[in-house]
Formats: structure tokens, C-alpha cells, sequence
């Protein structure tokens, strides 16, 4: 049991280790470090907003078509309120993420009804309207020429301006998220969700309350969603509709099923995957849906928990064939 | 007291009455067996205790407090607990966690962990239904019977007035039933009420003060056990019982 516990530490440390040196690994390997750096900070934002799904999906149990729409929210009101109303950057951003979770709960009140495909067709229809908003609402969004000129972050008074600098910013969002999304799982709510995922009879039966614990869901992963989409809209500096488009949504979604969601891990290597595919195909980006419909095939037929999971399961045989 | 109190309560599905004028009080700490041949409507009147069926007519009580109405989350949190027909555990959670998802908390507290009184409530449970040893095995890999004993502890760690037991020694052998009756007694010692459905008859009748006898969704025969035992009515409706489906063998899906 200690050294299982030790083991964990240790491989916690190593991992924390490699990614802080990740930006000297892509300096000293790489053919043209700018352009990985940049795909790599891609990954770790999107591996946020997959975090998103892991709690939504993996600890409370709701499927969700829309959370590229809370990207948006995220990442249009930190945008709006930074450039429009210059509100430091960092309460814009903040802001937003309450704006996301409010939306969640709007969003997350009438979906209680839905199970399924019906919830996944329901929130679908949500992103399809708020990208339908931000495309048409041209005095406030800006229309399709989205908003320019969003300022850089400057959290120690030098803005950030580099894919490099940008990196431990990200990085740091994406070690809040995997806290709160691992510590929400481990505690006591955490677990009435996950038990009301398992078994909703059963679960009324000890007195959990449904309709509150999946508000409560909703609400937590639409702002893990905005902050996500605010990371995105810092780092590249404008915005316009076509990053939120419902492509969006379903990429996070193929990353969250390709990683697996009983695993806070499993959002980073559905991330990683994703994104590697995706520039692999850059060229060819009108595919890019039939790819991610294949790889989400793929996955449900041949490990349904996921790439994580999969290996989890190996693992765990392999450890009880050994002893 | 009364703690529960069921008057006059009806309820039919499509035209098939399977709850017809169920008037029924249990006291406080009271132990009390509900028995009938299939079909007579006891899961169905458990499933109205708790709140998945709405009754037609009449009222249920608990301490005084109408639960007409109430959704089963909030009647569970009014004091009273229950087992499935069809053992009804969170499969992807430990046997431990299972136990622990029964146990009240709030505020910000909640989210951040699992404080440690309610770990220890729940290996209180866990010790007194024997099942120590699985504590971390996932309750989905547990043989029948200690599906069971989970049910019981779960439904006991939310410290309630009333337990309904569904059936719990269906597919437990000897041993198993000795230790479904200790653990009864153990529940009862923490002043808790228990109404067992049972169709193991010598289990009923050698545990139970007091048996409820439904038949065709009515109670036909209410007392001591030796007296219920020897009712014309009682043996009548077992001999004459026809092999019908029970009308709800287990609570339906929402929706």
C-alpha cells in the first residue's frame, strides 16, 4: 500500500518534472520549435475543455454535444469585456468562466429531463444557437470578423508573448483543472455523482437528488469549458465564430471518448491525440469530421473506457498475473 | 407513536388494481412481515412508501408528516430506507463508497473530500453485515447474498426510522439467513422500524411479531404470527394462490 502511494508520488514528480522542461525538450529537438510549442500549448487548452467532459460525463453522467458553445461564451467574454470594456484581463477572463457556469445552469435545468441522445441532440442544438449568435449578433460579436487586438496576459507585469511563455500560463489552468476535476470525483459530492451515473433508483433510494447534482455538474464543467476558451482567445489573440463551430464541440467530444473519461489522464492523451491527428491532417481539414466519426468507432468498439482505461485494465491484468 | 401510516390506499395500472384500500400503521421500532402470493402488491406498496409510484387515493404518512407526493430522494431523507427486489448497487463504486454515497453532508465541505465520519459510519455498516473483507472490491463483482448485505448496510448508513426490506433472503442459503436475522436485530437496536416482504415463510413467521397478509393488493390478515399462521383467509389465499406475476417486481424507470 506505502509503495504503491510512493510509486504514485514519484511518477507524479516525474510528470510534473517533463512538463516544466517541455518547452527545453522542443527547443533543443525540435525542426521548428515555434510551431510545436504552439501545438502542444493547443493541446493542453483543449485538454481543459475535455477535462470539462470528464466531469459532466465520467463523474456525473451526462453527455454533452455543446461544450465547444461554453468555449465561446469563455472566450467571447473574456474578449468583450477586456477589449471593449478593458477590464483587466484576468477578472475579464474570470468573468467569463461565471458567465459559463450560470449558462450551465440555464442549459443544465432543462436538459434534466433528457437522457441520452436526446441530451447529446439537446445540447447539440444549444451550440448550434450560440453559434448561430455570435455569427449574426454583428453590433456585439462582432459578426464573422469576430474581435481583434485581445491584449496578451501579463500576470508579472510582462505581457506573454511567446508560444514558450504562454505554455506555463496554460500549463498552470490545466494543473487547476485536473485539481478540481480530481478532487470533485474523490469527494463526497463526487461520489453521490458518480453513484447517481451508476444507478439513478438506487441513488434517490440514499436520498441523492438528481436534478442538484447534475446542475451542479453542468455548472462546474461549462466553466472548466470557458476557461478553456478564454486560455484559447489570449493565445491567439483575436476570435471569430469559426473556432466555435459545432466541429468544435464534437472534437472535444472525440477526445474525450479517445482518451476515456474514468480517468482525469485520459483528457490529456484524448487531447494529444486528437490535436496530432488534426494537424497531421491539416491539408486535408474537410475530412477532419469523418477522421474523428472513425477514431470515435474505433474506440467505442475496442475500448470503450477509453485509451486510459484500456491501458488501466491492461495494467491491472498484468499486475495480477504477476503475483 | 405511529410511524408509519397508511390509509386506505389505492392504486391501479391501466384498469389493474394493484393497491386496493391498503390501510396499515407501524410503530416505532416495530418489526413487522408482509407476506402474500405473488402479485399481491407488496413491492408495489413499497414503491408507494418510497415515492416511485404516486397512490390514486389515500394518504401515507410518516410521523405524522403526509409524503404524498414527495420525490423518493426527499422521503429518503425523511427517515426511510429500503432494498430492492432485484439487488440495485453502484456497480462502478467500491463496496465501501457505496456506502459512504448514503451519508448526508453539505456545504463546500463536501466537494472537497470525504470527511472521515462518514468513513467511519460506513465501516461501522460495513463490519456489521460481514463484508470488511470486499471493502475496496467494486460492488459490481459481488456474489448475490453480499449484493444483499450491501443493500442493507447502504440503506442503514443513512440512519433512517423505517427500512423496507425487499426480499433480502431470496437466494441466501442457512448460514446467510441466520446472518440476515442478526443483522435485523442489529438495525432494530438503533430504534429503526422494519418491514420485511418475504416469502420465505419460516423465516417470517419465526422473526416477525407481527405479519401482514395481502392478497389481490388488499391485507387480509393482520397479527401475531401464530395467529396469521392459522387464519381460514390466509391459508385460503396460499392454497388457492395463482402464479401470477407480481403486478411490479421491482420499481419502474423514471420518466
Amino acid at each position: 500500500m506505502r509503495g504503491a502511494l510512493v510509486l504514485r508520488g514519484a511518477l507524479g514528480a516525474a510528470a510534473v518534472a517533463v512538463a516544466l522542461l517541455v518547452p527545453a525538450i522542443v527547443e533543443a529537438t525540435a525542426a521548428n520549435p515555434p510551431y510545436l510549442q504552439q501545438v502542444i500549448d493547443l493541446i493542453a487548452i483543449f485538454a481543459i475543455a475535455t477535462l470539462s467532459l470528464t466531469l459532466l460525463s465520467g463523474v456525473a453522467g451526462q453527455l454533452s454535444l455543446g461544450q465547444g458553445a461554453f468555449m465561446a461564451i469563455g472566450a467571447y467574454g473574456t474578449s468583450l469585456l477586456a477589449v471593449r470594456y478593458h477590464w483587466p484581463l484576468g477578472l475579464a477572463a474570470l468573468a467569463a468562466c461565471a458567465l459559463c457556469a450560470v449558462t450551465g445552469v440555464l442549459v443544465g435545468v432543462p436538459a434534466l429531463r433528457l437522457r441520452g441522445a436526446y441530451l447529446v441532440m439537446a445540447t447539440l442544438a444549444f451550440a448550434g444557437i450560440t453559434y448561430g449568435a455570435i455569427l449574426n449578433w454583428t453590433e456585439f460579436t462582432g459578426g464573422p470578423q469576430g474581435i481583434q487586438g485581445i491584449p496578451a496576459p501579463a500576470p508579472f507585469g510582462t505581457p506573454l508573448i511567446t508560444e514558450r511563455d504562454f505554455y506555463y500560463l496554460i500549463l498552470a489552468a490545466l494543473a487547476l483543472a485536473l485539481a478540481i476535476v480530481t478532487v470533485v470525483r474523490r469527494g463526497h459530492r463526487g461520489l453521490r455523482m458518480r453513484a447517481l451515473r451508476n444507478d439513478e433508483l438506487a441513488a434517490m433510494a440514499v436520498g441523492v437528488r438528481p436534478a442538484y447534482e447534475r446542475t451542479a455538474a453542468f455548472a462546474i464543467s461549462a466553466a472548466l469549458a470557458g476557461l478553456a476558451g478564454a486560455l484559447l482567445s489570449m493565445f491567439v489573440g483575436y476570435i471569430s465564430p469559426d473556432l466555435f463551430t459545432i466541429d468544435q464541440s464534437v472534437q472535444i467530444l472525440t477526445m474525450a471518448l479517445l482518451g476515456g473519461m474514468t480517468s482525469v489522464l485520459g483528457a490529456i492523451v484524448g487531447a494529444a491525440g486528437v490535436q496530432t491527428l488534426a494537424e497531421l491532417l491539416r491539408e486535408f481539414s474537410e475530412y477532419q469530421l469523418i477522421a474523428y466519426g472513425a477514431a470515435i468507432m474505433i474506440v467505442v468498439i475496442l475500448v470503450p473506457d477509453g485509451i486510459v482505461g484500456g491501458l488501466r485494465r491492461a495494467l491491472a491484468r498484468l499486475r495480477k498475473g504477476a503475483t | 407513536m405511529t410511524l408509519l401510516a397508511l390509509e386506505d390506499v389505492r392504486l391501479s395500472f391501466d384498469g389493474l388494481t394493484a393497491l386496493d384500500g391498503v390501510s396499515l400503521p407501524v410503530e416505532r421500532n416495530e418489526l413487522v412481515g408482509v407476506i402474500g402470493p405473488n402479485g399481491a402488491g407488496k413491492s408495489t406498496l413499497f414503491n408507494v412508501i418510497c415515492g416511485y409510484y404516486r397512490c390514486d387515493e389515500g394518504r401515507v404518512e410518516l410521523a405524522g408528516r403526509s409524503l404524498s407526493g414527495l420525490p423518493p430522494w426527499r422521503i429518503a431523507r425523511l427517515g426511510i430506507a429500503r432494498t430492492f427486489q432485484n439487488p440495485r448497487v453502484f456497480k462502478e463504486l467500491t463496496v465501501l463508497e457505496n456506502l459512504m454515497v448514503a451519508e448526508r453532508t453539505s456545504g463546500l465541505r463536501s466537494w472537497l473530500d470525504v470527511p472521515r465520519r462518514v468513513r467511519a459510519h460506513a465501516r461501522e455498516w460495513l463490519a456489521h453485515v460481514g463484508l470488511e473483507h470486499a471493502r475496496d472490491v467494486l460492488a459490481g463483482g459481488l456474489a448475490y447474498g453480499d449484493l444483499r448485505r450491501l443493500e442493507i448496510a447502504r440503506a442503514c448508513v443513512g440512519r433512517p426510522s423505517l427500512l423496507l426490506l425487499d426480499e433480502p433472503a431470496a437466494g441466501m442459503t442457512g448460514q446467510d439467513q441466520v446472518d440476515l436475522v442478526e443483522v435485523i436485530r442489529v438495525v432494530r437496536e438503533r430504534d429503526v422500524a422494519v418491514l420485511l416482504i418475504e416469502h420465505n415463510m419460516p423465516l417470517v413467521l419465526g422473526t416477525c411479531p407481527r405479519v401482514v397478509v395481502l392478497n389481490f393488493g388488499r391485507p387480509i390478515a393482520d397479527g401475531p404470527a401464530a395467529v396469521v399462521r392459522n387464519d381460514p383467509h390466509v391459508i385460503e389465499a396460499y392454497l388457492g394462490a395463482s402464479d401470477d406475476e407480481e403486478v411490479a417486481a421491482d420499481a419502474p424507470q423514471p420518466g
